[in-house]
């Protein structure tokens, strides 16, 4: 049975995904959806990833769902860091410059040490190494919440296209050139490299 | 055939290394969250600020919303909070139940899903008025809706089969 390629449906969900987040009001307001810029890469992924599997007859399950949301996940937070950084190098720096001189010159002449301090948390704040740091927190962030919601989106997705029993049986349209006769079952697993299998 | 049905469904688990790894991957986000206070008290403001800005975009980070630490506050808020605990606690969870963790593709997975009601609805009914917006509240539910998706999330990590390391020799009956 044949897999759908991976790269392109997540390609196209995390790109579409970071932008759409990284939209200033818009990606507030989805802030406020209990957190649906964590989840939207990996469940537009998952969306993207079944549209290629239903004609190949690939039964998308809860681990590809968990895949595919990571690696969109991955995607989405690299445009996400990549417009941050862009945003802030050509409009951010100045126009917030501006506000935050503005709210320090109202400090007393005693206060200037924390005018001093907030000045150099932001200036650390925005260096390369500081960028790179909050692109390595986005990127697993928004890896590892992708891929809980790519494995929930395949197993609401897939629960459509699956026999009663769930699984891996598999049932495509009827009609269909691909429809098995018998349920798929998996190979037997290869034994574990780090010892015998079983629960702990 | 309900033994052949049951192996297509059930796939096997494995603990061990692997959960070791995944309860360190899933406990990154709580640490992070917590460091930037202790970062703070130890002078290191910088740092603390970079984390706290990397959080931003995910976060109001109101402090009047969020735990406080040392004289400052975490760097997101309590539900947030919650959320990132909910996760770390699955990865110190899941290798004691193992098996009280449902297939996720089976009926019992999409049940399992069930649980993260109470993290969806809790900020609408808190909004409206009928539910208390207590940060017990906010946090805890967020805490059982996040840990509930990352122990299916773990079930299916610890499905994967262990690729072999060095498949070097033919199998036994191929050479006879």
């Amino acid at each position: 049975m044949n897999k759908p390629d991976l790269l392109k449906p997540t390609l196209i969900a995390g790109l579409i995904a970071g932008i759409i987040v990284s939209i200033p009001i818009l990606g507030g307001v989805l802030t406020c959806c209990v957190c649906i810029k964590f989840w939207a890469p990996g469940v537009l992924g998952v969306l993207l990833y079944n549209k290629a599997a239903k004609p190949l007859g690939y039964p998308v399950r809860a681990g590809d769902g968990a895949l595919v949301g990571m690696v969109s996940g991955v995607f989405a937070g690299i445009t996400h860091s990549i417009i941050n950084v862009a945003k802030m190098a050509i409009v951010g720096n100045a126009a917030e410059q501006a506000r935050i001189d503005e709210a320090l010159a109202g400090l007393s002449p005693d206060q200037q040490w924390l005018a001093d301090w907030i000045r150099g948390v932001l200036a650390s704040s925005q260096s390369i190494g500081g960028m790179i740091i909050m692109l390595l927190i986005a990127t697993f962030l928004f890896a590892l919440f992708s891929a809980i919601s790519g494995m929930v989106a395949a197993m609401v997705a897939g629960s459509k296209g699956r026999g009663p029993q769930g699984g891996s049986q598999w049932y495509p349209p009827s009609g269909s050139p691909s429809a098995p006769t018998t349920p798929h079952v998996p190979p037997e697993p290869p034994p574990s490299a780090f010892g015998p299998g079983g629960s702990a | 055939m309900a033994l052949l049905e049951s192996a297509a469904v059930e796939a096997p688990v494995r603990t061990g290394r692997r959960a070791v790894l995944l309860a360190a991957a899933l406990s990154v986000p709580l640490l992070l969250v917590i460091l930037p206070p202790l970062l703070e008290h130890a002078g290191l403001a910088a740092a603390a600020a970079t984390i706290r800005e990397a959080f931003h975009p995910f976060c109001h980070q109101d402090p009047e919303r969020s735990f406080p630490l040392l004289g400052t506050t975490l760097a997101v808020c309590v539900r947030c909070t919650g959320a990132y605990g909910g996760v770390a606690l699955a990865g110190l969870l899941f290798p004691l139940m193992p098996r009280l963790v449902p297939d996720p593709d089976t009926r019992g997975g999409r049940l399992w899903l069930l649980l993260t009601l109470p993290g969806l609805l809790h900020p609408v009914f808190s909004k409206l008025g009928p539910l208390s917006d207590a940060p017990w509240l906010r946090g805890g539910t967020a805490m059982l809706a996040s840990c509930a998706l990352a122990l299916l999330l773990c079930r299916v990590v610890a499905a994967i089969p262990a690729a072999r390391p060095f498949p070097l020799e033919a199998p036994s009956h191929e050479q006879a």
